[in-house]
Formats: C-alpha cells, sequence, structure tokens
C-alpha cells in the first residue's frame, strides 16, 4: 500500500482524448513561414523603391498590431499568437499592395479599418469573409481615389544592363497596365525580363514577379498553403487571357503579359492561398481559383479599371459559402 | 474520398521484439462486457475455487460472448466496475493461487470440424474480433446474407502497435489454419490475407503459410493509416465500397482480426477458450518497448511493471489502450486487460492548443470517408446536430485523422464523438 501510495505520488494520468499524437503543422508554424515568403517582396520592395517603403511597411504592421490587440482586448478574447502573427500577415500585405509613395496616415487608417472592420467585426481570425488586407486597399481606394493614383514612384533600373531604358516615359505616372488601358501602349517582348525581375511602377510588392515566385515556392515547399489555389489561379488566367488574344491578338493583351503584369503573382501567391477567404474543400479550391482568374481577366478586359485582381479576389471571397455548398467532397460509399 | 494520414510508425523497436511470457498475477479482473452486444450471466459466485480456463459467465441471448478465468484461483469479488472508457459493467476478480497450471479446464480438441462445430467451439471459446470493436465471432461468420469473400486483416496500421505482427510472424501457420477455418464456417469461396507493406517479415512468413491453400491469396498494401479499418480495406482490395449504415457482410465480406484467427485455430485445435492475448507495451516513454503474451483481465498496473522502471523521469503521463489515434486514456492503472487490448502505450500527455479553425482543408483532404470536419466542426461551435447529421456525421469512423491534421489542433474527433451521442 505504502509502495503504491508513492508510486501514484510520482505519476499523474492525464486523460486525453484520441487521438494521442499530431502532425507536424501548426497554425503559429503556417503564420510564420507566410511572413517568411512574404519577406522576398519586400526585399524587392525596397530595392526599387528605396528605404521610403519601409516606413509605410512599419506602418501598416504597427497599424495592424495595435488594432488586433484593441480589438482582442474589446472582445475579451484571448491574445493568442496566431491571432498576431495573422495581424502582421495581413499588416505587410496591405504595405505590399499600396502605391510605394503612399501617406503614411492614409495607410495606418487602411490596416485599422481591415483587421477591426473586415477582420474582427466578422468574428476575428478564422471567421473573416474578405481578406482583410485587400478589403482595406479597397477602402483605400474608395475613401482617397485620388491618392491613391498619384504616389507610384519610378523603380531603381535593373544593373547589369538589364534594364531596358524606362526612363524616356519615367514622366508618365502611369503603370503599364494604365498605359495599356488608357494610352494603348503595348509594350514590347523586351520588356518581358525587366518586368518579371520587377522594374515598372506598380504597388509596392507587386513589381517583381521572380521574387514573389520565390515566396510561393517557399509556401508550397513547406506546406503552409495548398498548391491548388495558385495554380488553379494561374492557370485560369493564362487560359482565359490567351483565348481573348487568339481571338484578336491586336486587340487584347498577350497572357505572358497579363500574369506579368499588375498584382497577378502577389494576389494568386497570398492572397489567393489565404485559408481563411477560400473554401476548404479541394475542389473548392480549383473553384475559387479558376473564377477568380476569370474574373480578373474579365475586369481587366471589358470594365473602366485597368486592374482586377482585388476585385476579382473579393468577389469570389463572398462566394465562397456558395462554392463550398456544391463541391463538398462525396461521401464514402454514397 | 480522402486518403488518410501518414503519420511515424514508431514500430522499429518493438518490431523484432519476440512475444514474452509474464508472470502469473496476483489477480485479475474479468469484465462480462467488453464485447458488442449483451453483457455475459456470470454463472460462479464469490469464493468459489475455479480452474484456469473455466467458464465464468455464459453468452446471454444471441450475440454476446462467453467469459473464461484466465488464472486458477478463488473468486474474489462480484461487482460493477467502472471500465476504461466512461463505462461500467460487471466484474468478476479472481484471485491466483499458489497452485498454477496443475488444473486447466479446456475442451477437448477437434481434428478435421464442419462447419456447426468450428462455430460452436468459437462461441464456447468466447471469441470476439480483436482488433478493437469486439464483434462476437461466432455471430459474424454466420452472417444474415451469403458471403464470397473472407478477409484476414493484417493492416494494424495504427502506430506504436505490433502486436499482430509479432502473432504473424511467430503463429504464421496457427493464423493460416485459423482463417481458413473461419473462412470454412462463413463459406466463403475466397480469402484474402491483407498486409501493409512495412511488415516484410510478417509477409514473408504469412506467405510461406498460406502456399498450401489454394484459396487463400495475400495481398500487399500501401502503408497508410487507416488501411486496417474494415472499410478502407474492403475498398482498397476489391474495389467494393460499403453504403452508409450497412456492415461488410452487406458487400459480401467479412474481416477478421489476425489475434482472432490465432485464438480459433487454439480453441479448436488446442480446445483452448480465449484467456489470453498479446499486447505491445511500448511508447516513447519506455526505453524497452515489448511484446506480451497477456492473461485477460491482469492489470495494466501489472502489465507495465516491468517496462515502467526504466522510466528516468516521472510526473505527467497519459497512458493509453490502443494505439495513438483511437486508444482510450485510462485514468487509472488499475483496469484489466481486454480481449480487444491489443496495445498500452505510454507517452507525455499532447495537449491540444485549440486555436481558432483557419479553414485550411488539411481535414478535408485527409478524411477517409470523404466528410468535411471543417463544416462539421462549424456546425458544432453553433451547437447545431441536425446540420451535422445532414453533413454526414454518422459517417464519420472517429479515425482520428482529421484531429492528428489539424494545425490549430482542435479536437476534432472528440467534438463529433461527443455530437454523436447528442444526435
Amino acid at each position: 500500500m505504502k509502495d503504491k501510495k508513492t508510486k501514484e505520488k510520482k505519476i499523474k494520468l492525464n486523460i486525453i482524448p484520441a487521438p494521442h499524437i499530431g502532425g507536424s503543422m501548426s497554425t503559429g508554424k503556417m503564420m510564420r513561414l507566410t511572413l517568411l515568403a512574404l519577406l522576398f517582396p519586400c526585399f524587392g520592395a525596397v530595392y526599387f523603391f528605396g528605404v521610403r517603403v519601409i516606413y509605410l511597411f512599419l506602418c501598416c504592421i504597427s497599424a495592424s498590431l495595435i488594432s488586433e490587440y484593441a480589438a482582442l482586448k474589446m472582445r475579451k478574447a484571448p491574445l493568442s499568437t496566431e491571432s498576431f502573427s495573422s495581424a502582421a500577415v495581413t499588416g505587410v500585405i496591405l504595405a505590399l499592395i499600396l502605391p510605394p509613395g503612399f501617406p503614411l496616415w492614409a495607410a495606418f487608417i487602411g490596416a485599422v479599418f481591415a483587421i477591426l472592420i473586415v477582420k474582427h467585426v466578422f468574428g476575428g481570425l478564422g471567421k473573416n469573409i474578405f481578406n482583410p488586407a485587400l478589403m482595406g486597399r479597397a477602402f483605400l481606394a474608395a475613401a482617397f481615389p485620388l491618392i491613391i493614383t498619384q504616389y507610384a514612384m519610378t523603380p531603381r533600373s535593373l544593373p547589369y544592363g538589364l534594364s531596358p531604358g524606362l526612363h524616356s516615359d519615367a514622366v508618365s505616372e502611369a503603370t503599364p497596365l494604365n498605359r495599356i488601358k488608357f494610352e494603348e501602349k503595348t509594350p514590347g517582348s523586351s520588356f518581358y525580363i525587366p518586368y518579371l525581375l520587377g522594374e515598372r511602377k506598380g504597388s509596392a510588392g507587386e513589381t517583381s514577379g521572380i521574387l514573389i515566385l520565390i515566396g510561393l515556392a517557399v509556401l508550397l515547399l513547406s506546406g503552409a498553403a495548398d498548391w491548388r489555389l495558385p495554380l488553379s489561379y494561374f492557370t485560369s488566367i493564362a487560359v482565359f487571357s490567351g483565348i481573348l488574344w487568339l481571338f484578336a491578338p491586336d486587340k487584347f493583351i498577350n497572357p505572358i503579359f497579363t500574369l506579368l503584369l499588375g498584382g497577378v503573382f502577389l494576389g494568386g501567391t497570398y492572397m489567393v492561398t489565404d485559408p481563411v477567404t477560400t473554401p476548404a474543400s479541394p475542389k473548392g479550391k480549383l473553384v475559387f481559383g479558376i473564377g477568380s482568374g476569370f474574373l480578373t481577366v474579365l475586369i481587366r478586359t471589358f470594365s473602366g479599371y485597368p486592374e482586377g485582381v482585388m476585385f476579382a479576389i473579393l468577389l469570389m471571397n463572398a462566394a465562397v459559402p456558395l462554392i463550398e455548398r456544391y463541391t463538398s467532397p462525396r461521401i464514402y460509399g454514397t | 474520398m480522402g486518403i488518410g494520414i501518414k503519420p511515424l510508425t514508431n514500430k522499429e523497436t518493438a518490431r523484432f521484439e519476440p512475444i514474452q511470457n509474464l508472470p502469473v498475477p496476483e489477480e485479475v479482473i474479468l469484465y462480462t462486457s467488453q464485447h458488442i452486444g449483451a453483457p455475459s450471466e456470470v454463472i460462479v459466485e464469490k469464493k468459489d475455487t475455479v480452474r484456469k480456463g473455466q467458464l465464468i459467465a455464459s453468452p446471454k441471448g444471441g450475440c454476446s460472448a462467453a467469459l473464461h478465468s484466465s488464472i486458477a484461483g478463488v473468486v474474489r469479488d462480484i461487482s460493477k466496475v467502472n471500465m476504461c472508457g466512461g463505462r461500467s459493467g460487471k466484474a468478476v476478480t479472481i484471485k491466483k493461487e499458489k497452485v498454477q497450471e496443475q488444473e486447466k479446464d479446456f475442451m477437448k480438441p477437434l481434428s478435421s470440424p464442419d462447419a456447426d462445430k468450428i462455430i460452436k467451439r468459437i462461441a464456447d471459446a468466447g471469441i470476439v474480433g480483436m482488433g478493437g470493436a469486439g464483434f462476437p465471432t461466432h455471430v459474424k461468420i454466420v452472417p444474415p446474407k451469403p458471403v464470397d469473400i473472407a478477409f484476414l486483416n493484417g493492416c494494424e496500421c495504427e502506430p506504436f502497435l505490433t502486436a499482430d505482427e509479432r502473432v504473424m510472424t511467430e503463429y504464421n501457420k496457427k493464423v493460416v489454419e485459423g482463417f481458413a477455418l473461419l473462412k470454412k464456417a462463413t463459406g466463403a469461396e475466397k480469402g484474402i490475407i491483407g498486409i501493409e507493406d512495412d511488415k516484410p517479415v510478417a509477409i514473408e512468413k504469412i506467405t510461406e503459410a498460406a502456399a498450401a491453400c489454394d484459396d487463400i491469396e495475400v495481398k500487399i498494401l500501401e502503408k497508410i493509416y487507416p488501411q486496417g479499418y474494415e472499410k478502407m480495406l474492403i475498398t482498397n482490395t476489391t474495389g467494393r465500397t460499403i453504403p452508409p449504415g450497412k456492415l461488410p457482410f452487406d458487400v459480401g465480406v467479412t474481416v477478421h482480426n489476425a489475434s482472432t484467427c490465432l485464438a480459433v485455430a487454439e480453441a479448436v485445435f488446442e480446445g483452448k477458450p480465449l484467456i489470453e492475448r498479446v499486447v505491445t507495451v511500448s511508447g516513447e516513454c519506455l526505453p524497452h518497448p515489448v511484446n506480451y503474451r497477456v492473461p485477460l483481465g491482469m492489470p495494466v498496473s501489472e502489465v507495465l511493471r516491468y517496462s515502467i522502471s526504466g522510466i528516468s523521469k516521472m510526473g505527467e503521463f497519459d497512458v493509453y489502450m490502443g494505439g495513438p489515434m483511437m486508444g482510450v486514456s485510462l485514468d487509472s492503472l488499475d483496469y484489466g486487460i481486454l480481449k480487444t487490448t491489443s496495445g498500452i502505450i505510454v507517452q507525455r500527455p499532447f495537449f491540444r492548443k485549440q486555436a481558432p479553425c483557419v479553414k485550411c482543408g488539411r481535414c478535408v483532404d485527409t478524411c477517409p470517408m470523404g466528410l468535411c470536419p471543417q463544416r462539421l466542426n462549424m456546425f458544432y461551435e453553433g451547437r447545431d446536430f441536425g446540420s451535422m447529421s445532414e453533413a454526414g456525421l454518422e459517417n464519420c469512423m472517429e479515425c482520428g485523422c482529421c484531429s492528428y491534421e489539424c494545425p490549430s489542433e482542435i479536437c476534432l474527433t472528440e467534438r463529433f464523438k461527443e455530437a454523436k451521442i447528442n444526435l
């Protein structure tokens, strides 16, 4: 009896519901990997648009973190690391999709809106319907329509003679997509490489396709993002713009420029892969990617806007419950 | 249909450990309801002397199982006790007598029995499915519909567990003989033995033993959890799928566990009732994982006595019966080993963080039944059990894949179990 007592003192048995083991991926790890993958376009942004961009990043991240803290306190929700790292991801993405010279006070308002209204009014981490960063950008575009178009910056030239000599048209404030849309000036094929590397006007983080693709590789290889979403998105854009281009090559942008220009790579890598605002089922993910791609091409080609990535993804975000309803997998034996 | 998961197997240490015998325990606790169906009826009384293998509780009704004493001793107590996993039932506690082995109460061996004799002998021996469910075998082999394929499930897909693997390796002939008896009793034309590809020695041994039988085929299956679940096994080998709410016999199949086959062979050819089984004692906390032949009803503390001394640090543990994916945590080490206990695992407790769901869809990807655990969880959080049922909750087999994969470490399987009870 004495023996038993001492034994019980030393050993405490815990009741753990099965399963007693777990996989290696955790939500915190997914967030950290996303932040790691986001570093690549951040480097690109600082390289092409200078130190000014760092202030934009700091402003958006701190606004996100502060609003996250305030929102969690107000809702009396636990202050979890997952919530804060997801808020940091929102801050970084918002900074990446704003013009590099964007006023800091406006960026601050955008980040606060993204976290407080888009994320926490709907219930916080995991419950938001719309991608907070994209909705923040949409809010800024609606609230300050002039400012959002005015702060494009001229990128630094690429070294080693890779630069196509953009500076002749640097006087123009327009991004390549604007020029195609409004001035009908389609760039030649000599622009493929500089555009892929990132020498063009645009929002802070969207210009360097190659760095974003490195980030995408990090996300996919580490298992932090599902391959179905970016793959179906890029494929759908290439296919739909390809169909238009084959139909009338002189009227529509070719698929390569459609992929390279604007925010296709950035959106496909960091926004289409956001698990919270996209379907959970494998088929639903494909439908989401294809739909976003189709809408991107549709908006770019047939609307008054030169760019369509943001609205395409936000519209598909709203359609997620509908998609999930019709794409749930077949139950075994039925 | 999802694909399941590939967890670390953690079998390497116990896989090559030959089955060892344990000394006769001081006391055994034999539960009257360790099978599916009606609890068996106790036919001994307090202070009765019982022999090893003597019938102490007889089956009650059609779906029940006989229970025999696993040691020679005196009945110390017959009372209602708690069983592991929160159930309770009548149990017979037998205290060891000094003289063992002299008196055995075994049945007469049968040499070449016909189907009826096999069925009767299996019922008399109290054999139930030893893989986990504990369905009485003599009921399973008389299905209401004719069956054309009998399965031997040698998958043992749960991590850590190696009991069936050792049984198939060391008793390959008996396992195949027992399986042939079951196949004969069921009236199936064909027998299939399914083994996962991570057990090359067991595959070799079983193939060797099965070479004598023309109508028994060995199939090597991919190592993936839950390959050993009946529905997965049947679909992955025959292509037949079992509709929701149906049982394997509805598609002409019966499935038997490897240890069950061994018990059947021993009951028929040696007259031995089901009074012992092979149990893997393993886990990251035990320096020497082993496979023991354990008398039924032996308390877990006794079984662990020989392994737990090697634990260097005391503190918090999670001790569970069965494998890590579906095993039930024990709140005390006084429970007796059941006919269905394939392993006792000792590990440090894995506390789940239960962070918010981020809808990543890993659970949907992995669910072998093609359910959307994420959706079910959404309904669960709103206590909407009706919608859970509409989304196919009843199809959940509680394999634990969704909980295993969940990056937010939500207790999905546990929640679904609770919802099923609430329905």
